[in-house]
């Protein structure tokens, strides 16, 4: 081991390996800082660059983008309060909130270094435990994996916010519309109309764009003016740095659970952030700034999910099993430049795992000091009037989502989820708890089968799975116990909403949806029915409860929630009505259906500058020629046809119109 | 495919349904969940041989491959294994025949040798076609082409010209009988409705 170690430490600081290593991390930099292009999109573009490299470059490249995006996609998380990717849409909810009081730079700086040492644990855990990990792996099976997705669930109690009543539902929310789509052990299509693009369910990308970005954009909007309110950036990110060494175990804590969750195959790292989120949120005495602007809210997720791509190695590497998205490109990627994973990666080929562990150290290094290098700059962002940041970010979110599955479809879900997402928002539901339903229904369902199938219900009194229960149910308890209900109680007495119709309206729209979803289930085979029927019988209860509860206009209960009359910042009378932003984004993708995506965005631009700013036409000519020209430079190197509408389908037009 | 062949040998396996693919259930095989598994050849040759060698596996035989007659063989990557045609040899002291094999052998051959192929329009003229089939044959002689496909695919023959018609003709024209017992037996044994 140690000599293998040695040959890699070798192999590593020649030259050679370094530029590539540092191309791939400028590259990860590049594509991370972008809301939603996660390491799926950046190594889609690096892929066909790889043919006919050499493996030791090649790999260094892969890489540098692999292990940078977690720590690049933070800046939008914190800046914007849109994930930059999946990894980090825990960062959001207390990195967003910073921004906005002009700290965005000290919770960049926290967040960075968080990362950057997040990255280093990974490759220090990952150089001793890779040896054995295979062992310990096997220990997994369907059914532990089952309780870990309850474990994942069980955050739902921490992240609910003031409800928890919402916070089950909106979970349940995310549980039945993840199910969409074929159902894991049948392959019936669940809830998809006959639509084509439902089949495959809706993508993750979409939505957590959706739930996020959306819905940020159009309250930004509305508020007018910039992100950071005080108009200054904040000084602070030595501050960030010292915050971090302040919380070092909370760190090392959640760079551990980030290592096991990364490494543990088909749990997905997309629910790591939420996990250490919520672990750190349940286990501090005071939480009540989570939400607000608390630095550990940062600290955690960040150095969590530069953990898990270490984690996410062990199975890439010894079983071939990708943990995470980019991880399956990355096998993709090496499997492309003649490397197979298998047992063989820590036996003969030790000293090249070795390569690939601390390459990823490395790049973490490279990459963390370049955005702390960069923080100063890409912050001064959210001292722009946001009129002029939005074209560029509905474009961009546009693009990322249009990703997933190269479809119209994934436009219309977008906005569609969107919608929801914003009306979750304004109604006080926590959209983390959608999330993490969303994120995990399909593994629970998966494995719960399988489960089932291996050991009948008998599943339920494996070691692993009792061991697991009781963390599960320990984790409950501490979430309960500092959770939801102190603050929500002082918050009911002085509610200025009087009116609950509107909330009475969507806990309807989502109730009738949940019977639709039970009504469904019904109607497909026993396997095929059974877990929605099960989503639905838990939450209908609650939902009829909350229906009732806001048609009755308690006002006192703690489910009142109406952002529209509590938000501080929309009460000024110039603030444009909710539904006036709505009618933009509407018109936009109704004018993508008409004429194709390319010229609907360069139309919005130019409207949007025109109409929201006051910038002259050269200016909006040159913001509109840039933003476009970006996009379709991305898209030629990707060889991806925009999203055409009826006028495309009528007539022949040239690239990037047609 | 695995479940129709083990439905001909007459084995009793348990299936278990809603694997995400080759690559979990044989991550269930090494936890010890899954007891029988079947692997493609690269996977097989990368993954699987250093279980075999470990002794945490045991090879039991291959779905074989199809000569240039459309007749089942050894498969030439595992010329030591049987193919599931001698499995049932040594079974049933008979070769196998009937509707259900018909079925196996049309989909085993839609399924590995016939699996991906290159069509050209009807009625495309005949010196179009020869060119074609020039082009491909040529292809598959290049330097190179077979140390490339054996990586990728295991070592196999790429069919051209009159083999691929034979490999076609088996996956496509399949006897009514054979059709109507697999519908019936899907029907019987998995409660599915095509």
């Amino acid at each position: 081991m140690l000599e293998a170690l040695t040959a890699a430490l070798i192999e590593i600081i020649s030259g050679q390996h370094l530029i590539y290593l540092f191309a791939g991390v400028a590259m990860g930099l590049a594509v991370g800082i972008f809301p939603g292009l996660g390491g799926i999109v950046g190594l889609s573009i690096l892929l066909p660059f790889l043919y006919g490299m050499d493996p030791t470059s090649a790999l260094s490249m892969l890489i540098g983008l692999v292990a940078v995006i977690p720590t690049s996609d933070t800046f939008t998380s914190v800046l914007m309060g849109i994930p930059g990717s999946s990894a980090s849409q825990a960062t959001v909810l207390d990195g967003f909130p910073l921004a906005k009081k002009g700290e965005g730079a000290r919770a960049l700086g926290a967040a960075f270094s968080a990362s950057l040492f997040g990255g280093l644990f990974g490759a220090i855990v990952l150089t001793f435990v890779i040896v054995i990990a295979r062992e310990v792996i096997l220990l997994f099976t369907s059914a532990e994996l089952f309780m870990l997705t309850i474990l994942g669930l069980s955050m739902v109690g921490v992240l609910a916010g003031t409800s928890l009543m919402k916070g089950v539902l909106a979970c349940a929310l995310g549980l039945m519309v993840s199910s969409v789509g074929g159902a894991p052990a049948t392959g019936e299509y669940r809830m998809a109309l006959d639509i084509p693009y439902l089949g495959d369910g809706l993508p993750l990308v979409v939505v957590g764009l959706a739930m996020f970005a959306v819905p940020e954009i159009v309250d930004l909007l509305r508020a007018g003016g910039s992100i950071s309110r005080s108009q200054t950036l904040g000084h602070g990110w030595m501050r960030g740095l010292k915050d971090m060494w302040t919380y070092k175990w909370l760190c090392v804590r959640c760079a551990g659970i980030g290592c096991i969750i990364g490494a543990l195959p088909g749990l997905g790292g997309s629910v790591v952030d939420w996990i250490a989120y919520g672990h750190v949120k349940q286990t501090v005495k005071d939480s009540s700034q989570f939400g607000h602007g608390d630095i550990r809210g940062v600290l955690a997720p960040e150095s969590a999910n530069n953990a898990k791509e270490g984690g996410g190695l062990i199975p890439t590497l010894l079983f071939g099993i990708p943990g995470s998205g980019s991880m399956a490109v990355f096998l993709g990627g090496m499997v492309l430049i003649g490397l197979e994973p298998g047992p063989s990666m820590v036996e003969g080929k030790l000293n090249l795992t070795y390569v690939i562990i601390w390459s990823l150290a490395l790049a973490n290094v490279l990459g963390a000091g370049a955005c702390l290098f960069l923080s100063k700059y890409v912050a001064m962002l959210t001292t722009i009037r946001y009129a002029y940041l939005a074209p560029f970010m509905i474009m961009v979110i546009c693009f990322a989502a249009f990703q997933a599955q190269r479809d119209l479809g994934d436009l219309i879900a977008l906005f569609g989820v969107g919608l929801i997402g914003i009306l979750m928002k304004r109604f006080g539901w926590p959209r983390p708890a959608f999330l993490i339903g969303f994120v995990l229904a399909d593994q629970s369902e998966t494995y719960l089968y399988q489960a089932v199938q291996f050991y009948d219900w008998d599943f339920l009194l494996r070691t692993g799975v009792l061991i697991i229960f009781a963390i599960t149910i320990a984790s409950a308890w501490l979430g309960a116990r500092n959770g939801p209900g102190e603050d929500s109680v002082a918050a009911a007495g002085s509610h200025p909403v009087v009116n609950m119709r509107p909330q009475a309206w969507f806990a309807t729209l989502v109730f009738a949806f949940l019977v639709w979803g039970l009504l469904d289930g019904l109607s497909q085979s026993f396997l095929g029915g059974i877990y929605t029927i099960g989503i639905a019988v838990v939450s209908l209860p609650i939902a009829a409860r909350l229906v009732f509860l806001t048609w009755a206009n308690r006002t006192d209960n703690t489910v009142n929630f109406d952002l529209e009359v509590e938000g501080d910042h929309l009460q000024s009378a110039d603030t444009p009505p909710l539904l006036h932003y709505l009618l933009w984004l509407a018109g936009f993708l109704v004018s993508i259906m008409l004429i194709g995506f390319w010229l609907s965005i360069v139309g919005f631009f130019l409207l949007f500058l025109r109409v929201k700013t006051d910038a002259s036409w050269t200016r909006i000519a040159v913001m509109t020629g840039c933003g476009v020209g970006f996009v379709s430079a991305l898209a030629w190197i990707m060889v991806l046809d925009f999203p055409g509408g009826v006028l495309q389908e009528a007539f022949v037009l040239p690239w990037p119109i047609g | 495919m695995p479940l129709l062949a083990f439905e001909i040998l007459g084995l009793n396996v348990k299936p278990v349904f809603g694997m995400k693919g080759r690559g979990p259930a044989r991550l269930a095989f090494e936890r010890g969940e899954v007891r029988i598994d079947y692997q493609t050849t690269p996977a097989f040759i990368t993954s699987v041989m250093p279980l075999v060698e470990a002794g945490k596996a045991v090879p039991l035989m291959t779905w074989g491959m199809l000569d240039d007659a459309g007749n089942l063989i050894r498969d030439p990557n595992f010329p030591n294994l049987p193919h599931v045609g001698e499995v049932y040899e040594n079974m049933h002291g008979k070769k196998p025949k009937g509707p259900a094999w018909m079925a196996w052998r049309a989909f085993m051959a839609a399924g590995y040798p016939a699996q991906k192929m290159i069509f050209v329009k009807k009625g495309t003229p005949k010196d179009i076609l020869d060119a074609w089939r020039k082009a491909a044959a040529d292809t598959i002689n290049e330097p190179g082409f077979k140390e490339a496909a054996a990586k990728a695919l295991g070592n196999y023959p790429q069919a051209v010209g009159k083999q691929a018609e034979v490999l076609k003709k088996v996956a496509t024209d399949v006897p009514p009988a054979a059709k109507k017992w697999v519908k019936d037996w899907l029907k019987r044994k998995y409660n599915a409705v095509p």
